[in-house]
């Protein structure tokens, strides 16, 4: 085959492939460069008692009480904290859209899991394993994201989340059920496990704020610098006062 | 034949009876300064200086038209209402709350809702895609219907805000646990009053409202209680129905 005939057969595949990245909005830089940041998030200072939920209906069911400890931790080390990069733009993020589905599942009259995290594009599936209705009211501010029964044995129901922000979870029947799920434009996010360990994966080089919420210990922001390649490991450290606030 | 209750999928056309012109716009926007400002407010946030009288301490207040949770729709919850919704509320009114407005003539009422759309951006960059519809009449409320209505009202626990007696006294209302998303008290409706029925009074609406819920208030949805095609939704229909001696308003 002559040059020129090769050249041009390179061409038309590279142009081929310009047009298939362009058409499928298919982001080169945002699946494989970026560094994962690991960590733990930290409290050492002094735990406060856990709630005693007053259970106002179906106390023959879900009990007369429920002790719930929002503040979970294992050596210092919190659960259920989220950990995000705030201020990246929506170009960095383009398709990395998970549409993944979480699952919020009414069990034993306590909202499982209680802190999630989710993309906007994800679904939130809707459960219910009590043998009792409940309905799951989720709302963002003051505005219904969705209100839904589901009796016992009912169906699931699945829900788009179409908005970043942190999404309240409460069921009107039981006033003392209560979740959250924090709703992000972009996949740089995670949530502590029981060790406190968290893990965000390609995020992209450059300065960055790291942001913690907890539900009782509230926000904490950091700045970190994140390379080209190579892991960065951060512990992120509550003050001992953040309870007695 | 039975009844077929759809929960369908689709891409809806707005009514095409919406004007968005810039004439039909500023005819919207001049019936709204005229009518319905002093509830709803100059920006549409529900602040007008008739809505302090209205209802300062409990809902419901004033519609805010810059949030995109309409109670009264036919979609599904947490969906924007159609503009047919939209209508629908505008000629009935809200008894107790809002007077219907079939004064208006039904091009002036389209240009109303086209003014009212404007106020939040929800309806310019989501669109309306899961429609409830009752695509067949009601049963007959025969004795043995409503029975199984009754008997449907308790199994669903309507009764722990409507209360047994459906008056709105239930367990959960009396303990005060009930507020809609503003934190303000709310009192569920009183069912044997059927003239008081704020999203209407037909059998259609009544169904309506099961099925759809009242988003930002804590009545929900209760559309995935009924399976599809079902004909059972009329019991409960024909049993609230029956509770009330007053007549369809």
């Amino acid at each position: 085959m002559p040059d020129s005939t090769m050249r041009i057969t390179v061409d038309i595949q590279l142009a081929i492939l310009a047009l298939v990245i362009v058409l499928t909005g298919y982001d080169v830089s945002a699946q494989s460069i970026g560094a994962p940041i690991t960590g733990r998030v930290i409290f050492q200072g002094p735990i406060p008692p856990p709630n005693e939920l007053k259970v106002n209906i179906d106390q023959g069911f879900c009990g007369t009480t429920i002790t719930h400890q929002p503040l979970q931790t294992q050596q210092g080390s919190v659960r259920d904290a989220v950990v995000s990069i705030e201020g990246l733009t929506a170009e960095v993020t383009t398709d990395t859209t998970s549409q993944a589905v979480h699952i919020l599942t009414n069990r034993q009259c306590v909202f499982r899991s209680r802190i999630g995290i989710a993309q906007v594009g994800d679904q939130i599936e809707i459960r219910n394993d009590d043998p009792l209705m409940h309905n799951t009211h989720i709302r963002l501010g003051e505005t219904t994201m969705v209100n839904v029964v589901i009796v016992k044995n009912g169906r699931p129901i699945r829900k788009t989340i179409q908005t970043p922000g942190m999404l309240e979870v409460k069921c009107d029947k039981h006033k003392f059920m209560q979740g959250y799920v924090l709703a992000f434009a972009h996949p740089y996010v995670s949530v502590t496990d029981t060790t406190g360990h968290f893990e965000i994966s390609h995020v992209p080089a450059g300065l960055h704020t790291l942001r913690v919420w907890h539900e009782t210990l509230g926000v904490l922001e950091t700045d970190i610098e994140v390379p080209t390649t190579g892991d960065v490991t951060i512990d992120i450290k509550y003050p001992h006062s953040s309870t007695s606030q | 034949m039975s009844l077929y209750l759809a929960i369908t999928c689709i891409a809806t056309s707005q009514a095409a009876k919406l004007d968005r012109s810039p004439e039909a716009l500023e005819k919207g926007a001049t019936i709204y300064h005229r009518a319905c400002i002093f509830c709803h407010g100059i920006a549409g946030k529900g602040d007008g200086p008739a809505a302090f009288f209205a209802s300062s301490y409990s809902a419901p207040r004033p519609k805010d038209f810059t949030r995109k949770d309409y109670k009264f729709r036919s979609t599904i919850s947490g969906e924007l209402p159609t503009d047919q919704d939209l209508f629908r509320t505008i000629t009935n009114g809200i008894p107790g709350y809002m007077p219907p407005f079939e004064g208006l003539t039904e091009t002036e009422r389209w240009n109303v809702i086209a003014y009212i759309k404007t106020f939040s951006p929800a309806f310019q960059t989501e669109h309306v895609n899961t429609l409830i519809t009752l695509e067949m009449p009601p049963r007959p409320a025969t004795s043995d219907s409503i029975a199984r209505g009754r008997m449907m009202y308790l199994e669903l626990e309507c009764h722990v805000c409507h209360g047994l007696d459906a008056t709105g006294h239930g367990p959960v209302h009396t303990q005060g646990d009930l507020k809609d998303n503003t934190g303000l008290p709310i009192q569920p409706t009183n069912l044997t009053n059927l003239p008081s029925f704020k999203n209407g009074a037909s059998p259609q609406d009544i169904a309506r409202t099961i099925l759809t819920g009242l988003d930002g208030a804590p009545m929900p949805s209760y559309a995935s209680a009924f399976s599809s095609p079902d004909t059972s939704i009329w019991h409960m229909v024909n049993y609230v129905l029956s509770l009330s001696t007053a007549t369809q308003p």
